[in-house]
């Protein structure tokens, strides 16, 4: 029943559900390109702290986004739950490595709820809002705010 | 310290004090305005959101409210208790609104609510500095109890509101005609005060400022005597040591040397209970903190 009501007066969106230390994001789907598995990164001398390296993806170079150090948590090795996620920023193709990437899930745009008040300003204004589930409470990330204009310039330099 | 008008008004609802008394670790035992509090809930589960300030522990969700979580303890500088209270249980969040937020305050134990009157309510000790974070001292069955600056702990964490005025939205004559008129900005809290000048400095009007409704007193009161007031305008918080915003008000309305006075009062509680009750006291007008366009509004409104 409720998916009836659903399907004729609201708008849903889909979201890429992603983990990190021990919460969940999502970013959406018309975000991201393409989700891979952790690739072989090649470090890059003297890149910013939060890069990663670069990774061939079909010939093309991508810089990869150290996440965890985006998002101020404790950084950590790759394992086999380690996805990277392929988003497409402005104009440039750029790599986030995440944790763990779980699903894609349909939220209810009525239910999102703006990001809450927790002192940071700038540093954390990639975060576009909350929603609750019964998991408990989703992180959304808007890709376009993960990285500013000063540092996509610097990765596109790669 | 009150004259006989004064005294019989100490039974009026407006002078007395609700105070939810806690501890956020050790002995001393801290207090805030009931009338902040919405409701108590054991220590919840937290979603910690990247980047916070250190002092937010997370966020939760409660009855379709998203609601910050600050450790009260950590905020004041005291040690965190988010690792202690909120794992073995018995932590509790009190859960605030006021200055048009609501957010929850992470507290070791809550212990019960206490009774007393404003005017048992001390202003801090010149000697603990004005970045203290209390606002009040008083003393409940033999214990010292410190209130606590909440506006000050928010405003540190979350961020202040920015108190810049949009004076397009103000008539240049109306800006004209306030230009340089004089105005007493009472507020117990620093942050609060500043932040009410500076919009009002902002307006062109010339700010004197006092911490508690008995120093505004001393001032008016001097002024008076003097024969020269030459203030036009009262800003005043409600909740303050020693003399609160309605008493402060009633002195003024009781005095005929004062009668031109325009007062505003200016709080952080929200509730239609208090612009009743401000009307009562004499009040012109009742805010609540903290938007600079209708504090300007407001002013603008009182000395036109």
């Amino acid at each position: 029943m409720n998916q009836t009501s659903a399907a004729q007066g609201e708008t849903m969106s889909r979201w890429v559900t992603f983990s990190l230390e021990n919460e969940t994001y999502g970013i959406d789907v018309m975000q991201i390109r393409e989700v891979i598995r952790g690739a072989e990164i090649s470090p890059i001398p003297g890149a910013p702290h939060y890069v990663l390296g670069i990774i061939n993806l079909r010939g093309n170079v991508v810089a990869i986004i150290d996440t965890r150090s985006r998002f101020g948590l404790p950084s950590r090795e790759m394992d086999d739950a380690s996805r990277i996620l392929i988003l497409e920023a402005g104009d440039y193709v750029v790599g986030f490595l995440v944790d763990g990437v779980s699903e894609v899930a349909e939220l209810r745009n009525e239910l999102v709820e703006s990001a809450p008040d927790t002192g940071s300003g700038e540093a954390s204004k990639f975060i576009s809002g909350l929603y609750n589930r019964e998991e408990g409470l989703l992180i959304l990330i808007d890709a376009n705010r993960l990285l500013s204009d000063e540092e996509l310039a610097e990765i596109s330099s790669f | 310290m009150t004259d006989k008008a004064g005294s019989s008004f100490h039974l009026e609802s407006g002078e007395r004090l609700e105070l939810l008394t806690f501890k956020v670790g050790g002995r001393q035992k801290f207090g805030i305005n009931v009338l902040k509090v919405k409701e108590i809930i054991p220590c919840p589960s937290l979603t910690s959101v990247p980047q916070s300030h250190p002092a937010v522990i997370g966020v939760t969700h409660l009855r379709g409210h998203t609601l910050t979580i600050i450790d009260l303890a950590q905020a004041i500088g005291r040690t965190p208790l988010r690792d202690t209270a909120c794992k073995s249980s018995g932590g509790s969040v009190i859960v605030t609104e006021f200055s048009r937020k609501m957010q929850g305050f992470l507290v070791e134990s809550v212990d019960r609510i206490a009774y007393c009157e404003w005017k048992n309510v001390l202003p801090p000790p010149a000697g603990a500095g004005s970045r203290s974070y209390i606002t009040g001292v008083t003393e409940i069955e033999g214990e010292l109890l410190e209130i606590i600056d909440v506006e000050k702990v928010l405003g540190e964490v979350v961020g202040l509101e920015a108190s810049m005025v949009d004076t397009g939205e103000l008539s240049p004559e109306a800006l004209e005609v306030i230009k340089g008129k004089r105005v007493l900005v009472v507020d117990d809290s620093s942050l609060a005060l500043n932040q009410t000048r500076r919009t009002l400095e902002m307006l062109g009007l010339e700010c004197l400022t006092a911490r508690d409704g008995k120093e505004a007193l001393d001032i008016l009161n001097d002024l008076a005597a003097s024969g020269a007031v030459n203030i036009d305008l009262v800003v005043s918080d409600i909740e303050m040591p020693e003399l609160d915003g309605y008493t402060l008000t009633r002195e003024i309305r009781g005095n005929a040397a004062l009668q031109g006075l325009y007062i505003l009062l200016h709080t952080s509680l929200t509730g239609a209970i208090n612009t009743e009750m401000a009307a009562e006291a004499g009040a012109n007008a009742c805010l609540t903190k903290f938007d600079p366009d209708d504090l300007a509004k407001a002013a603008v409104n009182g000395l036109s």
